[in-house]
């Protein structure tokens, strides 16, 4: 089992009930451990880093944290509510790694589909979606004229259509522009001010510390987890991907 | 609900796939029905009377539209209708927006029936297709043999659009339940183009065996080419692969509607129990 504490609080206030908890989560695939025995409480309003390589287990996790696979063993709970459980899921939005949009279907037609499967009655939602994103110029455009990296704006947008408390993120800035990368992260920060949790995974070291924490992931395991600063300061280095080699070493020394 | 059948029918009518199916299958429509036979007409073998000639003439001008083209709804427009309903049930694995769906549970099954929903009534486009483009091509054959263009009985025309549609609706139903179970395109494809062959073995051994006769009465296939041959004048001689007359009309409806509901029933429910409880 891997319990992974959050940070010490430093003198801040009680803080708030966890959104999103994991009790001795496992999941195996075969003989695989996939997730192997992961325990964390990850608190509203902040944005947390899943890092590791790939294969690591950043996206299994994240499918069962948000109901889409079960676990073999563990317990994970989303808003309170043990996962998977239906009543959560209207409240999660998730946005994959593959772009999982229509392709024969315009950008704003896309999130009016979505948002329609997610309860949306705001008219509004879908345009404020588009907006957030920088595509509200390219609402009428098919999606198979989109580029790459715009692909990935609306994606982000059909899962923020229906303004959920909780956003699971997998690999969002993958394709995409390093000026729209900023408005991404600045656009995480504004939606986690306002409250909402959001677990992001990613194998990009240098978008790490737009985090508030990180987790370091290898092997299905969470192997240190801490802000950017502490998890440097920890490893005695200034430079993020070598103290992940160091955790990452040092969980190997011990196995 | 409304809605999202609206989109899905928005998606298939722009969907460059379901364009190409409906042109192959027009392209199918017009070949067997009126070009191979128009070509034969033209150049008769030794032997071919001028009675014979005559009926052939007939058989394919405007008012023997339904006669000529229902039968190749059985077989071919199954294999065209049972593909349109692997790619539009199969394709959303293939975009990744299955993900999204099922984490929408109570909107699952409004999906299912939605996208279930559209591809019927696209169905019912492929159907209308079919007698279209041999309207065309018969009104070109009366033309070139200068012939009176007389349209064929409306009633006529309803009940070949309504049995031509049931047929197609229940192998375009087939192929979402196997596009959903099994997660994607390809396999379902293979598997049911390969189980229209089968199906059609089945079908050929039924007279020589009650036990595999049993068994043809109760395939889609069967019933499907034996509803089509109940809408022939008595008498008309069709061979025409998939038709058959190893079950009655009526029979061959309820058989056909019943696996249209059960397969519909089982893709909705396998939607909105997978990978959640």
């Amino acid at each position: 089992m891997t319990t992974v504490p959050p940070p010490a609080p430093g003198g801040s206030p009680t803080p708030a009930p966890a959104t999103i908890r994991a009790q001795d989560l496992v999941k195996m695939f075969g003989p695989i451990r996939a997730v192997d025995g992961i325990s964390f409480e990850l608190a509203p309003g902040r944005i947390y880093g899943l890092l590791g390589p790939n294969g690591s287990g950043k996206t299994t996790l994240i499918r069962l944290l948000t109901g889409m696979g079960r676990a073999t063993a563990g317990r994970a709970e989303v808003l309170g509510t043990a996962m998977p459980s239906r009543a959560v899921l209207a409240r999660v939005g998730y946005m994959t790694q593959s772009d999982g949009i229509y392709p024969a279907l315009t950008a704003g037609e896309n999130v009016r589909f979505f948002g329609e499967l997610y309860g949306v009655t705001d008219a509004t939602a879908p345009e404020d979606a588009l907006a957030v994103v920088d595509l509200a110029d390219r609402r009428d455009a098919v999606v198979a004229t989109l580029s790459g990296g715009q692909r990935r704006r609306l994606s982000l947008a059909c899962a923020l259509v229906h303004r959920p408390p909780v956003l699971f993120l997998d690999e969002p800035t993958v394709g995409v522009d390093p000026l729209l990368r900023v408005q991404f992260w600045s656009h995480f920060r504004r939606l986690a001010d306002g409250g909402v949790t959001i677990v992001v995974s990613s194998h990009v070291m240098d978008e790490a510390d737009r985090c508030d924490e990180l987790l370091f992931m290898r092997s299905g395991r969470v192997i240190a987890r801490g802000s950017g600063r502490d998890l440097r300061a920890r490893a005695g280095t200034d430079d993020l991907e070598q103290a992940f080699l160091r955790f990452s070493g040092n969980v190997a020394a011990t196995r | 609900m409304i809605r999202i059948f609206r989109v899905e029918l928005a998606k298939l009518g722009r969907w460059p796939a379901f364009w190409a199916l409906l042109a192959l299958w027009a392209t199918l429509a017009v070949m067997f029905g009126y070009v191979s036979e128009y070509l034969a007409y033209l150049t008769p073998a030794a032997g071919v009377t001028a009675a014979q000639q005559q009926a052939t003439l007939a058989a394919m001008l405007p008012s023997g539209v339904v006669d000529k083209e229902i039968p190749g709804y059985p077989l071919f427009g199954g294999v065209i209708a049972l593909a349109l309903g692997a790619l539009t049930a199969g394709s959303d694995f293939g975009w990744g927006t299955w993900t999204t769906i099922l984490l929408q549970d109570p909107a699952r099954v409004r999906v299912a029936v939605g996208k279930l929903g559209a591809l019927f009534v696209a169905v019912a486009g492929q159907a209308a297709v079919g007698f279209g483009v041999a309207g065309v091509a018969s009104i070109v054959v009366a033309l070139a043999q200068r012939q009176p263009i007389v349209a064929p009985a409306l009633g006529d025309l309803l009940v070949g659009l309504a049995v031509a549609w049931l047929i197609l609706t229940a192998w375009a139903a087939v192929g979402a339940l196997l596009a959903t179970l099994l997660r994607s395109t390809a396999v379902p494809l293979g598997i049911g183009f390969a189980y229209l062959l089968v199906e059609r073995l089945v079908a050929s051994l039924a007279d020589r065996s009650d036990v595999i006769a049993t068994v043809a009465r109760a395939l889609p296939g069967t019933n499907a080419g034996s509803l089509a041959s109940s809408i022939l004048p008595a008498g008309f001689a069709v061979s025409a692969p998939g038709m058959n007359s190893l079950v009655g009309g009526g029979e061959a409806a309820v058989v056909l509607a019943a696996y249209v509901l059960a397969t519909s029933a089982i893709t909705c429910a396998v939607i909105a129990r997978r990978d959640v409880r």
